[in-house]
C-alpha cells in the first residue's frame, strides 16, 4: 500500500477514479461459505438397482442417448427389462411429481436400451483380471446382476443354472407382452460376453453340491423364490389342475397349453394375474378367485386394470374349500364367501369365512397361483433360515464361509426385479471386498436432493409425454408386447422436463448471480474465488437445483478476534 | 429450464473487490447494466452508496470512467458530459447516469425533469432501494407504504404511498422508459442494450433490495427482486414512444409472499396486507388497459 500512497500523491485533483479495486480482497469478510456439491437426486434414491437417473436423462435430453445407456450400464445391465417390467419406484418420489407431472422415467430408460439393440454391445471398461474364482448358482436378475458386476471387477465367474436357459423369473415368470423375449436375449447375452462360462441344466442339490464349489474362492446363491405353494385341498392332482409357475414355464417355453373353455384362476399376486392374462390368451374365459378385495391385491395395479379390460373377471372374498372332480378330471370349486376383518402381520386385513355362503364354481381347469417359496431343502443347517428364506447381513453374507446370498431367496427381500438387481451389485461389491480381505462397508449416507431443496423459479409447467398400450382387442390374440415405445423426439421433451435434481448442468445461475464476480468458469462446471467471495449465499438460493452447500468458515481462533491478512 | 429471451454477454466489466455490503443487489445491477452498455460507457454518480461501492478515491472497481457529482446535479453533469463529447465528435461512448431514489425521486428530480424535458441524449438510471440507504436508511418518497425506515419508525410507519416515478418519466414524453429487475438479467441487459441504441432521454428504473435497510437475508437479494415482479408490486414494462408493454405478464403470487421475506414490514396487519394487495391489484388493471391503447 504504501508505494499506492505515494503514486496518488502525484495525482491530478479530479472527481474521476483511475485504478481498480482487486487489491481489496473481500474474502476476508466471509463468514459462510458456499462451494459445489453434486447430491442424489431424489428418484435415484428410490431406485434399488442405484442408476445415475439425473445423469442419464441429463445424457438424453442433449440427444446423447449412447452416453445415457452407458451411465445405465455402470449400475444396471438389464435397462431394458427394467424399463419394462421395472415397478419405478423412482418416478413414484420423483421431485417433479410435486410440481406438475413425475418425469416417465422408466420409459426414458426403456428407450435408451432399445435405441442401442442395434448399435453394437457396449459394455463399461473391465478392471484388470483378478485370479480370483466366483461361483453364481442361479441366473435370476439377481445372479446375472452379480455376474455381471463381478465380472467388470475382473474377476472369472461360472454361472450355474438349472433351466436349459438362463433368465430365472423374467424367462420362465413373466410373460412376453410385458417383457419380449429378444429383450432378455440381448441383454442376457451382452452379459455372457463379458467372458462369463454358463452352465444350463445343472442344479444345486441334484447335480452338484455347494461343497464340490470348493475351488471357487466365493459363491453367491440367487436361486429365488421358484416353487408354487398349494392349497393344500384334496384333487391338486387331478387332470386339468395346474400351479402357476408351471403353467407360466410352459406358456413362456412357447407352448400353446391346451386349456378348457372356462378356467380358474386362485390367488391375487402378480403369478395370478400373469396365469389369467395367459390363459385368456390360449382362448380360454378366465376368472380369478381371490380370498380378499381389491385394496389387498398383492398385484401391480396397472396389471390389474390392464387384466379387467382384457375382460378377465376377479371375484373378490372368495376362497376356495373343495376341489371338485369326476373321474380324475377337475370339473370346478366349492368356495366360501369371506369377509375382512383385523389386519394381519402383512398389514392387510385378515379374511374370515362367512358360515353357510358355500357355493359352486364350475370349470375346465384350475392354476392355483397363491405365492411362491423357495426350494432349500438341500441347505444344510449352518444356513440361518426363516420364513424358509436365508437370513443374510446388510452386505449378502451368509455366515457360511464364502457363501453370499441375494434376490428372492434372502429373508425380508422385497422381491422384485430391480431389487434382484440391486442386490446382485451389493453383492458383488461384498464378495470384491471378502476377495480383498478388507472388511465389507456399509454404503455412506449420501445427501439427497428432495422438492424443498430445488428453487422451482425457473421451471414452468410442461405435461407429462402420453404413454400408450396396442389396443385391448388385439393384444389379446397373441403374446406381443402391449406398452409401446416413444420416438426420440418424445424422449427428449420429456428429459428436458428433468430438474436434475443436484445436478450440475452448467445453467450459469451461480455465475449470473454473484454480485462480487468470485464465481469462475472451469473446464467443467465452475471454481469459487475465495480471495473475493463475501459468502452471501445468493448463488444458493439461485442454484435451481440444490448444488451448491453451505458451510461456516473458521476465521476466529479461540475468542481472540484476529484479521486474516490479505495475501 | 425456462430459457433466457437474451444472450447475456460472457465479459464482466466491473470488477472485483468493490464495497457493497454482503448481498448487496447493486453491484449486480451495475454488473447488468455494464453488460449491455459494453465499456465505451461513461457513469456519473452522484452521492448514494454506489459512491462507496465503487471504491475508494483513486480506485474504482466500474471498470468505466466514473464522475463522482453532487447529489442533486447527476442529470445535469451527464448533460453536459454529452455535450462535451458531442463537441469532439465522439458519438459512440454512452453517458449514463446512476443514482439512488434519493437522488432520483427527490433531490436530483429537478435536474432530471430539465434534461428530460430538453430530450438530453443520456440513459438516466434509478436504482431504487426504496430509501436515503447511504446516509442511514432514511425515508425518501420511493419508500413504499407502511414501510419500515428509521425516520419512519414502528410508531410512525410511512403514511403515503411510493411516488409513481415512471409515469412522471412518461409525461415527459421521452423516447424510452422501461423497469428492470436483477431477477431478470437476460430481460434486464436486454433493456441496457436496447436504450444504448436510441438517442435521446432513456430512463430506466430498477428495483433493488438493501439486505441493510430492508432487513433481509443477504441470501434472498434475488428471490426478493423476483417476488417483486411475480407478485405485481414491481411490473416489469417498456414504454417506448409512448407505448407500453409487459415484459412478464404472470402475476400470480399474493403480496404477502413478498412482504414475509423482510423486516422492513414485519409490522404489517392482515388488514393492511389486504389493502395493499386491492392497491396492487387495481395497478396491474391499469397497466394492462394502457398496454392495449394504441
Ligand atoms: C409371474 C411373475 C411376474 C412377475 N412380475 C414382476 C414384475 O413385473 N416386476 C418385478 O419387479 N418383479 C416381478 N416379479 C418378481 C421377480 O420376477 C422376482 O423378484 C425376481 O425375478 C427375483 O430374482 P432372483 O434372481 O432372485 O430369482 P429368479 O428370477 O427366480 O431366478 C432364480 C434362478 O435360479 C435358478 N435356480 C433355482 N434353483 C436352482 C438350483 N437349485 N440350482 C441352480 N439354479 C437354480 C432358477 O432356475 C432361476 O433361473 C414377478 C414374478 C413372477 C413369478
Ligand atoms: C445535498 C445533499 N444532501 C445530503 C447528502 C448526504 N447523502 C449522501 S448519500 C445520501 C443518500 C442517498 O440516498 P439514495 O439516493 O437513495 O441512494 P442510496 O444511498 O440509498 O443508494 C445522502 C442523503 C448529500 N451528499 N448531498
Ligand atoms: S430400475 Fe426401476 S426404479 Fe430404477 S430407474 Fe429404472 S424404472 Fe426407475
Ligand atoms: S425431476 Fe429428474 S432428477 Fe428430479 S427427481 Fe424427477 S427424474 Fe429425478
Ligand atoms: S446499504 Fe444496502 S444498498 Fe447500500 S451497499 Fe449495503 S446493501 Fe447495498
Ligand atoms: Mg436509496
Amino acid at each position: 500500500m504504501s508505494n499506492l500512497i505515494k503514486e496518488i500523491k502525484n495525482l491530478p485533483y479530479t472527481a474521476v477514479s483511475h485504478s481498480n479495486m482487486l487489491w481489496n480482497k473481500t474474502g476476508s469478510w466471509r463468514h459462510i461459505k458456499p462451494y459445489y456439491e453434486n447430491k442424489i437426486a431424489h428418484c435415484t434414491s428410490r431406485c434399488p438397482c442405484g442408476n445415475n437417473i439425473a445423469e442419464f436423462i441429463l445424457s438424453a435430453s442433449q440427444g446423447e442417448f449412447q452416453k445415457g445407456y452407458e451411465i445405465i450400464k455402470m449400475t444396471s445391465p438389464l435397462p431394458g427389462v427394467c424399463g419394462r417390467v421395472c415397478y419405478h419406484p423412482c418416478e413414484t418420489y420423483c421431485n417433479r411429481g410435486e410440481f406438475d407431472e413425475p418425469i416417465a422415467i422408466q420409459m426414458i430408460e426403456r428407450f435408451l436400451a432399445d435405441y442401442m439393440s442395434d448399435k453394437g454391445r457396449i459394455i463399461p471398461e473391465i478392471a484388470e483380471r483378478k485370479n480370483k474364482r466366483v461361483a453364481v448358482i442361479g441366473s435370476g436378475p439377481a445372479g446375472l446382476s452379480c455376474t455381471y458386476h463381478l465380472a467388470l471387477k475382473g474377476y472369472s465367474v461360472i454361472l450355474f443354472e438349472a433351466y436349459e436357459k438362463p433368465g430365472g423369473m423374467l424367462r420362465y415368470g413373466i410373460p412376453s407382452y410385458r417383457l419380449p423375449k429378444d429383450v432378455l436375449d440381448r441383454e442376457i447375452k451382452d452379459i455372457l460376453d463379458a467372458g462369463i462360462e454358463l452352465k444350463t441344466n445343472t442344479r444345486l442339490g441334484n447335480d452338484f453340491s455347494l461343497d464340490n464349489l470348493e475351488e471357487y474362492d466365493a459363491v453367491y446363491l440367487a436361486i429365488g423364490s421358484n416353487k408354487s405353494r398349494s392349497l393344500g385341498l384334496s384333487g391338486e392332482s387331478a387332470d386339468g389342475v395346474f400351479s402357476g409357475l408351471e403353467f407360466l414355464e410352459r406358456v413362456n417355453s412357447g407352448e400353446m397349453v391346451k386349456l378348457g373353455k372356462k378356467v380358474i384362476v386362485v390367488g391375487g399376486g402378480n403369478t395370478a394375474i400373469d396365469t389369467a392374462r395367459c390363459a385368456l390368451r390360449c382362448g380360454s374365459e378366465v376368472t380369478v378367485v381371490y380370498r380378499r378385495s381389491r385394496n389387498e391385491m398383492p398385484a401391480w395395479q396397472e396389471d390389474v386394470d390392464d387384466a379387467l379390460e382384457e375382460g378377465i373377471k376377479l371375484v373378490f372374498l372368495t376362497s376356495p374349500t373343495e376341489i371338485l372332480f369326476e373321474g380324475g378330471i377337475f370339473k370346478g370349486i366349492r368356495c366360501q364367501k369371506m369377509e375382512l376383518g383385523e389386519p394381519d402381520q402383512s398389514g392387510r386385513r385378515r379374511p374370515i369365512p362367512i358360515k353357510g355362503s358355500d357355493f359352486t364354481i364350475r370349470g375346465n381347469n384350475i392354476i392355483v397361483s397363491i405365492g411362491e417359496e423357495p426350494e432349500i431343502s438341500f441347505l444344510n443347517e449352518s444356513f440361518e433360515v426363516k420364513d424358509k428364506k436365508v437370513v443374510t447381513d446388510f452386505g449378502g453374507f451368509s455366515g457360511v464361509r464364502k457363501v453370499f446370498v441375494g434376490g428372492d431367496l434372502v429373508y425380508k427381500s422385497s422381491a422384485t426385479v430391480a431389487s434382484a438387481i440391486g442386490s446382485g451389485k451389493s453383492g458383488a461389491e461384498s464378495i470384491d471386498f471378502f476377495l480383498r480381505n478388507e472388511e465389507i462397508k456399509a454404503k455412506e449416507e449420501q445427501k439427497i436432493t428432495e422438492f424443498e431443496d430445488l428453487n422451482i423459479d425457473y421451471f414452468s409447467p410442461a405435461g407429462k409425454i402420453v404413454l400408450s398400450k396396442s389396443d385391448v382387442n388385439e393384444r389379446v390374440k397373441d403374446f406381443s408386447e402391449i406398452v409401446r415405445g416413444v420416438s426420440s423426439e418424445e424422449v427428449i421433451y420429456e428429459s428436458e422436463r428433468c430438474f436434475s435434481c443436484g445436478l450440475c448442468t452448467v445453467c450459469d445461475n451461480c455465475l449470473i448471480f454473484c454480485p462480487d464476480m468470485a464465481v469462475k468458469r472451469k473446464d467443467t462446471g465452475y471454481e469459487i474465488d475465495y480471495d473475493y467471495c463475501k459468502g452471501c449465499g445468493i448463488c444458493f438460493e439461485e442454484c435451481p437445483r440444490n448444488v451448491i452447500s453451505l458451510e461456516r468458515e473458521i476465521k476466529y481462533n479461540g475468542n481472540k478476534r484476529k484479521r486474516k491478512k490479505n495475501k | 429450464m425456462n430459457k433466457r429471451i437474451f444472450e447475456i454477454p460472457e465479459e464482466d466489466i466491473l470488477c472485483k473487490g468493490h464495497m457493497a455490503c454482503i448481498g448487496c443487489g447493486v453491484p449486480l445491477a451495475m454488473k447488468f447494466m455494464l453488460k449491455g452498455l459494453g465499456r465505451k460507457t461513461i457513469l456519473v454518480v452522484p452521492a448514494s452508496c454506489n459512491s462507496v461501492i465503487d471504491g475508494t478515491y483513486p480506485f474504482s472497481a466500474s471498470g468505466v470512467p466514473l464522475v463522482h457529482v453532487p447529489i442533486a446535479a447527476a442529470a445535469a453533469i451527464a448533460s453536459g458530459i454529452r455535450a462535451g463529447l458531442d463537441m469532439i465528435g465522439d458519438i459512440e461512448t454512452t453517458v449514463a447516469a446512476w443514482a439512488g431514489d434519493g437522488g432520483t425521486y427527490d433531490i436530483g428530480f429537478q435536474a432530471l425533469s430539465g434534461a428530460s424535458e430538453r430530450n438530453e441524449n443520456i440513459i438516466y438510471v434509478c436504482y431504487d432501494n426504496e430509501a436515503y440507504m447511504n446516509t442511514g436508511i432514511h425515508r425518501s418518497s420511493a419508500s413504499p407504504f407502511l414501510a419500515w425506515t428509521t425516520t419512519t419508525p414502528l410508531s410512525s410507519p410511512k403514511n403515503v404511498p411510493k411516488k409513481n416515478i415512471d409515469f412522471i418519466m412518461a409525461e415527459h414524453k421521452i423516447p424510452y422508459i422501461a423497469t428492470a429487475s436483477i431477477a431478470f438479467p437476460d430481460d434486464f441487459i436486454k433493456k441496457f442494450a436496447t436504450a444504448k441504441n436510441i438517442r435521446g432521454m432513456r430512463f430506466i428504473h430498477i428495483l433493488i433490495p438493501c439486505q441493510a435497510g430492508w432487513k433481509t437475508n443477504p441470501s434472498k437479494t434475488v428471490k426478493i427482486a423476483r417476488l417483486a415482479v411475480q407478485t405485481g408490486i414491481f411490473p416489469l414494462f417498456e414504454i417506448k414512444s409512448g407505448k407500453i408493454t409487459l415484459n412478464y405478464n404472470e402475476k400470480d403470487v399474493p403480496v404477502e409472499e413478498y412482504f414475509k421475506l423482510q423486516g422492513r414490514f414485519s409490522h404489517l396487519k392482515k388488514k393492511d396486507i389486504i389493502n395493499i394487495q386491492r392497491d396492487v391489484d387495481r395497478n396491474w388493471k391499469r397497466i394492462i388497459k394502457l398496454t392495449k391503447v394504441v
